[in-house]
């Protein structure tokens, strides 16, 4: 059984249009060393998502760490086909900033902590950026959780 | 964003397209930031060497902006290479890996990176001044930079940190503004930092669990300043290993006036011993691995002077691996029956080591110990030997 619900928030940054895709969820990440650059999985057991290919999912990401040259596996994974459709987090990451600018991919950047939490693995969302924010819009696969 | 009129020509194309290319690269960074304008800088710092990790499209995205004329026109410096260039390692690897290796290096300096950098200390090559707006990536650099030096300089990625290289500027916001450089939240370490190797697992812990710019109350109760320094390199690269933190104020480091003092922090984090990891305390590999950043031959030295030998002998470390600055050249040497090597320019984190049968690097760095079964296909432990 699919629900979506839709929240307007304001102050969102969007970088790129509209977007809409499945969630992987991830508690943190670092494109250089959590992601194999050459098949696009998941690779680090504590982003809670190791093993899931990242290819055209919407990416959730609780937190950023780490390496200044994720920018150019994101590069790499844009080159091969294998790029997430959009990423979405808290704050922006400027390393991971370049490379949604590079791969002309969707970024959304200062969601609040609260929606964060509130989008689930495996929910599909909608994102429709307005003036000075968005809407984002979210729809949970009851039956599979 | 606003843009003077010199570029604006740039923008559109007059003055050749690696620095179009450049510009609309940092303007595009710098408007989802939200940077009103750009900044002029006076050192660049460049990440992205290792063929490892940037692979045929990093070469080839090299190779087009050199091939679009791409030139540094301020001073810049670029982070260690894979080892497959490095003397004594180059027959482990294919051919066709050493070759892309050196056209890596070879593009990097023919733009206009200094050729006795390769470090991921820039700041041994050259020491910026207090207050310096620089562009640099490399994360325990900038986490360096902003937080002991008092320089000003976003977590910037190894391709803008390039593209800045060939403006002269970055965009302005982050770190360069004085008004976002302000402590959130406050973590009182209840243990004395008193080896390399607790710098490594404090810093870890500090980076996984800081959600915004930390103030840093730490006793460091060290009073030479070399092992000081290495201290404190370490223990900020751990942080920015496990974050995104461009700078953690630290009690009695970071120099007062780079950062804010009157914002309320939000929340307090004690950490006591028994909220760390815990140190290997047994035998985990036959080789350690040390300088993770890079540490000179006069700081390695010093740190090899503190070791107690017999201890590691007692854990079955037969060979002491450094990295270490360009210019400080190669060495390799016996000390108490364990070879001593030192590797310029090179970095075996940023290495496949696979080709080596390196089952598993011993080291007193929380930096190397995260990336090296990430990135080298190795296994890592911490000593807390120093």
């Amino acid at each position: 059984m699919h629900t979506e619900y839709c929240i307007d928030i304001p102050n969102i940054k969007v970088i790129g249009g509209s977007t809409e895709g499945e969630v992987l969820k991830l508690e943190v990440l670092s494109f250089l060393g959590d992601i194999d650059s050459k098949t696009g999985t998941v690779v680090s057991e504590d982003t809670g998502a190791v093993n899931n290919r990242i290819k055209d999912r919407i990416l959730v990401v609780k937190k950023f760490r780490g390496s200044t040259v994720g920018v150019y596996v994101l590069y790499s994974l844009c080159r091969r086909g294998l790029a997430p459709r959009a990423i979405v987090s808290r704050e922006p990451d400027p390393v991971v900033v370049a490379g949604i600018v590079l791969c002309n991919i969707v970024g959304v950047f200062r969601v609040p902590e609260n929606i964060v939490e509130l989008i689930r693995n495996g929910d599909r969302i909608r994102i429709e950026p307005f003036e000075n924010g968005a809407k984002i819009c979210i729809a949970s696969n009851f039956s599979s959780k | 964003m606003y843009l003077d009129k010199f570029e604006e020509k740039v923008l559109n194309g007059e003055y050749g397209e690696a620095k179009r290319l450049a510009l609309r690269i940092l303007v595009s960074i710098g408007e989802a930031l939200g940077a009103e304008r750009l900044i002029p800088v006076s050192h660049a710092h460049i990440s992205g060497v290792s063929y490892f990790n940037i692979g045929d499209e990093g070469l080839e995205f090299l190779e087009d902006i050199l091939a679009k004329g791409a030139r540094s026109v301020v001073f810049t410096t670029a982070n260690p290479h894979s080892i497959a260039i490095h003397g004594n390692y180059s027959k482990y690897y294919s051919s066709s890996i050493v070759e892309k290796q050196r056209r890596i290096v070879d593009i990097l300096i023919r733009i206009g990176v200094a050729p006795n950098s390769f470090t991921c200390t820039p700041y041994k090559i050259r020491t910026p001044s207090y207050g310096e707006h620089v562009a640099w990536a490399e994360s325990s650099a900038v986490i360096y930079a902003n937080s002991v030096i008092g320089v000003y300089t976003n977590r910037e990625s190894g391709i803008s940190a390039l593209m800045a290289s060939i403006i002269g500027k970055t965009y302005c916001s982050g770190m360069h503004l004085h008004e976002n450089r302000a402590p959130r939240e406050y973590i009182v370490a209840r243990v004395d930092v008193k080896t390399i190797a607790l710098a490594s697992i404090l810093g870890l812990y500090i980076g996984e669990n800081s959600k915004s710019i930390p103030l840093i109350d730490v006793n460091i109760p060290i009073e030479n300043s070399v092992y000081r320094e290495v201290v404190l390199r370490t223990l900020l690269a751990s942080i920015a290993t496990t974050s995104d933190l461009p700078l953690a104020v630290i009690k009695n480091v970071t120099p007062v006036g780079t950062y804010r003092t009157t914002t309320e922090l939000r929340e307090r984090i004690e950490v006591d011993a028994k909220e760390l990891r815990t140190f290997t305390e047994e035998k985990c590999g036959s080789i350690l691995f040390l300088g993770c950043p890079h540490m000179t031959h006069e700081e390695a030295e010093f740190i090899l002077n503190m070791i107690n030998f017999d201890e590691v002998s007692r854990l079955g470390i037969e060979k002491i691996l450094i990295a270490t600055p360009i210019q400080d050249g190669d060495k390799v040497y016996r000390r108490r029956g364990v070879e001593i090597e030192y590797i310029p320019g090179g970095c075996p984190v940023v290495s496949n080591l696979t080709p080596l049968r390196i089952d598993t690097l011993a080291t007193i760095h929380g930096k190397a110990y995260h990336y090296l079964p990430l990135l080298s296909g190795s296994k890592s432990c911490i000593l807390n030997i120093v």
